[in-house]
């Protein structure tokens, strides 16, 4: 009996010193984000979103965003858990606007549970760990295009307050020594990305090795991967301190099969039959090289300037991209019987076509400053495709409002013909909103 | 006997020009001895050292915004690390500032990894003035004695720090060190076009025991900006800790964690 009771008690006090521990080493913090966006967007016949039917966009929404983040670090075990509620308000749902385009859902509330990030660390001794788990994985020097990261495919940074889906991997880096570390990634799963459901991509697990080397002036990294649908990527990108004020950076990659939508045309009985597929097929199982050179540099009174020019040997070429719109021409008008099918998913796969950029040269040019008067952060961008002509402007702004409340405006305008990279989607979306750190 | 004339003239010769020579780099290795020393007190040339720094800044007299950090700093085989965490204000909170020698990486909460920035963009916004705390003087200046001189009653060696490299965000620094304790006192940063920017002056009032004995380590920097010579800068260091870091803490991949 009385044994019982000491060992009840013993248990109580493991328990509670474990509870006690767990306790103390954990920490979170959690960001609040409402906000309201209008987005102006083509969907007229000949777009690649007839009717608004394929992206199914509104014209104003609105959400409300809990973003909690808590992290769990003791000894050699650390864990970062992330949860998401998603709060969206369609706005078009609650107005009659006839001007509105065409609103296609009715439903004016919608929520979501996911998980943005959960993963662990486990140090396998001063030199090295294994981290396992769902999260981003970022790679590369570049601001608005990694070419370098064969995981993930929308790495741009159009609107920083809306995060891109996280997927699962498995890692484990070694330091060698000062300079070298180097590190296996094995990407195992596509979690939540719509980009490989269907009438998208298939998802193959993707295994990589990256070597990096840091020198006192700069850093580059290699990177090699590779999947069982023979996509072979090899990726060299690194950076160096010109001066104090000059950085330079680049990201060369060279990719053996590619996952990428293109249209062809199906011949048919005769020309006006003829039918357009939008297919990730044996067109990309050939050699396509990319190469980013970028620099930025910072002024004496603040603002820092950046340039970047990339060319990538996936994008479109003339014929290619000629084709493509023709391809969003046709199936734009075919939106009955059998050809519907065929149609909305070649659209959707012209919207979404598994690249950030369709053409292939591109300048980006950024200004921006933070923390300027202790309050105010801003950055303003303009890519250019040369292939097309076409440009986008883009805008965010952030205040601190106070120590624990962020204002900020998010703007961004397109510009260039209906059938261009830009031009072809949104015309301009604003979005406004608070995040209140809790 | 002519030879040895000759042999007894060529010494006095070759001992007249060399024992300037033999003076200059005995006070050479004698006052690098002192800047590593100096170096040491702010942090510098130790395995690894952590503190909490409060930065108050003041203008007018009064103290207009103030932000805490997580120093993490370590010096391996001559290779300089620090991460510097931003703890608060909420506006700042998970701010990070990584450096690995003269690279450097920044990133904060809505970035999706960190972005490589240079020593200028560093010295902008909410990381101004950290910079002062850089303590790797011997690696990243050569230096040269202007004189001897007392400061707050007590004999220094004035030194003329000029940057090895154009990355150095200061391109020269005057810099006192106390003759006795070779603790650094006080810093004037200099620009490109040799304008003085700003003055620091250092207070060594923590004891932390490293390797067996307490040694007087840094507690307090006061910058003075030279332009407005109202508006200051004081860092106050605590909680200092000497430890050695997984090789992870100094990962700009693992900034974002």
């Amino acid at each position: 009996m009385y044994g019982w009771v000491i060992l009840l008690i013993i248990m109580g006090q493991v328990g509670s010193s474990f509870a006690q521990e767990i306790k103390e080493n954990i920490t979170s913090s959690m960001d609040v984000m409402v906000f309201t966006r209008t987005i102006n967007f083509y969907d007229t016949t000949g777009t690649v979103n007839p009717d608004n039917r394929i992206a199914q966009l509104q014209n104003d929404s609105g959400g409300l965003y809990f973003r909690p983040d808590i992290r769990y670090q003791s000894r050699g075990l650390s864990i970062w858990f992330k949860p998401r509620l998603n709060i969206d308000v369609n706005l078009d749902a609650f107005s009659s606007n006839e001007h509105m385009n065409n609103p296609v859902s009715t439903e004016k509330y919608e929520h979501e549970f996911s998980t943005q990030e959960l993963k662990a660390k486990f140090q396998l001794g001063g030199e090295a760990y294994v981290l396992a788990g769902r999260y981003i994985k970022e790679l590369g020097p570049s601001i608005i295009y990694n070419p370098s990261n064969p995981f993930v495919i929308e790495t741009g940074q159009l609107n920083p307050k809306l995060e891109i889906r996280p997927m699962d991997f498995v890692e484990l880096n070694v330091t060698i020594n000062q300079e070298w570390e180097a590190t296996l990634i094995a990407n195992v799963g596509r979690a939540d990305n719509a980009i490989y459901r269907e009438p998208f991509f298939k998802f193959y697990r993707t295994y990589g090795f990256m070597l990096e080397y840091y020198g006192v002036y700069d850093s580059y990294s290699l990177l090699v991967s590779t999947n069982r649908k023979q996509q072979h990527h090899l990726a060299l990108f690194g950076q160096r301190n010109i001066s104090d004020s000059f950085l330079v950076w680049s990201d060369i990659v060279l990719d053996r099969g590619i996952n990428r939508y293109y249209a062809q045309k199906i011949p048919g009985i005769d020309d006006a039959l003829s039918q357009y597929d939008v297919i990730n097929g044996p067109e990309n199982y050939r050699s396509f090289p990319t190469a980013l050179v970028g620099s930025s540099y910072t002024f004496e009174v603040g603002p820092t300037v950046t340039l970047e020019y990339f060319y990538t040997g996936r994008g479109f070429d003339d014929d290619e991209a000629k084709t493509l719109f023709d391809a969003i021409d046709f199936s734009s008008q075919k939106n009955a019987g059998t050809d519907k099918l065929l149609s909305n998913r070649n659209l959707a796969r012209a919207i979404n076509i598994g690249q950030p950029y369709l053409r292939k040269n591109y300048l980006f040019t950024q200004f921006g400053e933070n923390d300027l008067y202790g309050i105010l952060n801003y950055t303003l961008r303009y890519i250019h495709s040369f292939d097309d002509n076409s440009g986008q402007y883009s805008g965010i702004l952030e205040w601190h409002a106070s120590d624990s409340l962020e204002v900020f405006l998010v703007g961004i305008y397109n510009e260039g013909a209906r059938r261009s990279d830009f031009g072809r989607l949104i015309d301009y979306q604003m979005m406004f909103g608070l995040i209140k750190r809790i | 006997m002519k030879i040895a004339k000759f042999y007894y003239l060529a010494v006095l010769v070759f001992a007249f020009f060399l024992s300037p020579a033999v003076t200059i780099a005995s006070t050479q290795e004698y006052l690098g001895e002192k800047l590593k020393q100096a170096d040491f007190f702010r942090g510098g040339r130790v395995s690894g050292v952590m503190w909490n720094l409060h930065v108050k800044n003041i203008e007018r007299n009064e103290i207009i915004n103030t932000i805490d950090v997580k120093v993490r700093a370590e010096n391996k085989n001559g290779r300089l690390s620090a991460l510097i965490s931003f703890l608060a204000p909420k506006k700042y909170s998970r701010q990070k500032l990584l450096l690995k020698d003269f690279n450097m990486w920044f990133s904060k909460p809505g970035l999706r990894r960190p972005i490589p920035i240079s020593s200028r963009q560093r010295l902008s916004g909410s990381a101004s003035n950290v910079d002062v705390v850089s303590a790797n003087y011997y690696e990243d200046y050569e230096f040269t004695l202007l004189s001897e001189e007392p400061l707050d009653g007590q004999l220094s060696y004035v030194l003329n720090l000029t940057a090895k490299t154009r990355l150095m965000s200061y391109y020269r620094i005057k810099y006192w060190i106390n003759a006795k304790t070779s603790h650094g006192l006080r810093a004037e940063f200099y620009g490109k076009s040799g304008k003085l920017i700003k003055t620091a002056n250092y207070k060594y009032e923590n004891q932390v025991s490293y390797k067996g004995s307490l040694v007087d380590f840094i507690s307090h920097v006061t910058i003075t900006d030279n332009i407005n010579s109202d508006d200051r800068t004081i860092l106050e260091m605590s909680d200092i800790e000497f430890k050695d870091f997984d090789r992870s803490t100094f990962q700009n991949k693992r900034m974002l964690d």
